[in-house]
């Protein structure tokens, strides 16, 4: 049947391509995407699915004074608007919105604006190549398919807009291709034409603002006080095994918020997929171990027994569920 | 997997499947994990030429089987359920692309698949509606905890807290507008004590 060879010749063409393309050009094509974000000005409304659903929001970039400027409106739904003047992220929700419970102050590396941090790193862990040529919002856009080696992490589809490296269209997809998430421009402005006006707030009525700051600098992983205190706790924690290519990117150790419990985290990421593991003493009223996902986020919590004690480590990402498990039966406390 | 069923697996693909021939695939797939590997692998490749956001609706597979599953009478017409499940006036008009899909047995299956998902086009259920108290109905995929032991309030809870935190760092961290869409977008299961979510401790805890 000629349909079946069609098909074929199709699947040895899509094997065959990334290797035409070249990791290099791609790479590059990447890095210039990263730069899109901050040196164009832009305006559109954009397709959001994940866990199920699908949101429209809209976002206006532009730099106004040598300030980078961001505006992220939720379009359906509760109003929430997500306002960026430098360093300083503000929330606008409706009273009640979970989004109030976010602490006052998030520690954050130095200011990068990136789809992809580690370019180095990509091509041994994921195999990266273009498709040709695709349309989203209207525009030309270059399509290129960021695969992984193993099955620890997803892979992504993006499309790259072929005049100005904006990304168009993005999709993450597990290792059977089920799509987890799809963010899809459909109108976009781009240029001169975006408006100062289009970056403030809308100002509903009854929205209640919350402040974010992303600060330069952080306080550095402190080990707790004192040995002995009724606070002491474990100084660091460690996994038995990671994924090829995750690296442990940030660490600390935090109070939560109106408790005097310590909470430590740990952050890693591959450059691309990212995940975090939390450790706090077991609760007095106990813990269940429990799984939840929401589209490509996944939350795996596990009880582990530390020297007598017990800890509910918890871990938080955008990778497969077994990976997740695998990670997290994994973590201990760290010798010395 | 014998010649005649990829062949027809690729007929399929090609949306040149009859719905009988259509039918033996799917039922077929149904016990070969060879064959359904190969469908996936064939998605895919036609998936990134076509452009296709339609075919990968998570769970679309176990909707396929579902759908079929409830309609399929295996003493019926085999061309018949297939036909019926793809006319439904009324959701052909909420989704304009049902009504482009109508007309082959593939295009057929989709379109049971996005009516069986309650559409996922659908705008009426707001994500944000359970913030102001309104309980929309979960569906099976919406932060659905599986469970080693019983998992209280407090454990979805404190799972939900770090899941923000987690998605509120990156976006802090990286700063990129993806991960600024995610806290955006960010939806908590609803939970019956939401006054308990600053603290994400229970109230004995000291």
């Amino acid at each position: 049947m000629m349909s079946l060879s069609r098909t074929m010749l199709l699947a040895t063409l899509v094997c065959l391509m990334p290797g035409i393309a070249g990791a290099q050009s791609v790479a590059q094509m990447l890095q210039d995407m990263n730069s899109a974000y901050t040196n164009h000005s832009y305006d559109g409304v954009f397709s959001y699915y994940t866990g199920g659903e699908l949101a429209s929001l809209r976002v206006v970039h532009k730099q106004v004074d040598g300030v980078q400027r961001e505006r992220l409106v939720h379009l359906n739904g509760a109003p929430r608007e997500i306002i960026r003047r430098g360093e300083v992220v503000s929330c606008i929700v409706m009273p009640g919105d979970d989004l109030i419970a976010l602490e006052k102050s998030i520690p954050a590396g130095p200011f990068a604006r990136a789809f992809v941090r580690q370019f180095d790193q990509i091509p041994d862990i994921y195999t990266v190549g273009t498709f040709g040529e695709g349309r989203a919002a209207g525009r030309t856009a270059v399509r290129v398919a960021i695969s992984p080696k193993d099955q620890d992490r997803y892979g992504y589809r993006i499309w790259i807009d072929k005049e100005t490296s904006l990304l168009l269209r993005s999709e993450l997809i597990d290792h059977r291709g089920q799509k987890l998430e799809i963010f899809m421009f459909n109108q976009l402005l781009v240029g001169d034409d975006v408006e100062d006006s289009a970056l403030e707030p809308e100002g509903v009525s009854g929205g209640m603002v919350s402040h974010l700051t992303l600060q330069a600098t952080d306080e550095p992983w402190q080990p707790p006080a004192t040995a002995g205190s009724a606070q002491s706790m474990p100084s660091a924690w460690s996994t038995h095994w990671l994924p090829t290519g995750f690296a442990m990117t940030d660490s600390h150790m935090r109070h939560k918020p109106g408790s005097v419990s310590q909470v430590s985290s740990l952050m890693f990421s591959d450059g691309l997929a990212a995940f975090s593991i939390y450790v706090e003493p077991m609760p007095k009223a106990g813990a269940a171990s429990m799984l939840s996902q929401n589209g490509a986020t996944v939350a795996v919590t596990h009880q582990i027994e530390e020297q007598g004690q017990y800890f509910l480590v918890t871990l938080v990402g955008e990778i497969p569920v077994e990976t997740a498990r695998n990670i997290v039966t994994t973590v201990h406390q760290k010798k010395g | 997997m014998t010649e005649q069923l990829r062949e027809s697996l690729s007929a399929a693909m090609d949306d040149e499947a009859d719905a009988f021939e259509l039918r033996r695939v799917l039922d077929e797939a149904r016990q070969d994990s060879d064959l359904r590997e190969q469908w996936y692998r064939f998605a895919l490749v036609r998936d990134v030429i076509r452009e296709d956001m339609q075919n990968y609706q998570p769970g679309l597979r176990e909707s396929i089987w579902q759908a079929l599953n409830e309609t399929g009478d295996p003493d019926a017409d085999a061309t018949q359920p297939l036909r019926d499940v793809s006319v439904d006036p009324q959701k052909n008009q909420r989704s304009p692309w049902i009504g482009r899909l109508t007309g082959t047995a593939v295009a057929a299956v989709v379109a049971v698949l996005v009516m069986a998902n309650g559409g996922v086009f659908d705008s009426e259920v707001e994500p944000a509606a359970d913030y102001a108290g309104v309980q929309p109905s979960l569906r099976s995929s919406d932060l659905a905890p599986v469970m080693y032991q019983q998992a209280t309030a407090l454990d979805q809870q404190r799972q939900q807290a770090l899941m923000l935190h987690h998605i509120q760092q990156r976006a802090m961290n990286e700063a990129s507008l993806a991960s600024f869409v995610k806290v955006a977008t960010f939806r908590s299961a609803p939970t019956p004590a939401p006054a308990e979510l600053n603290t994400g401790q229970s109230p004995s805890q000291q």
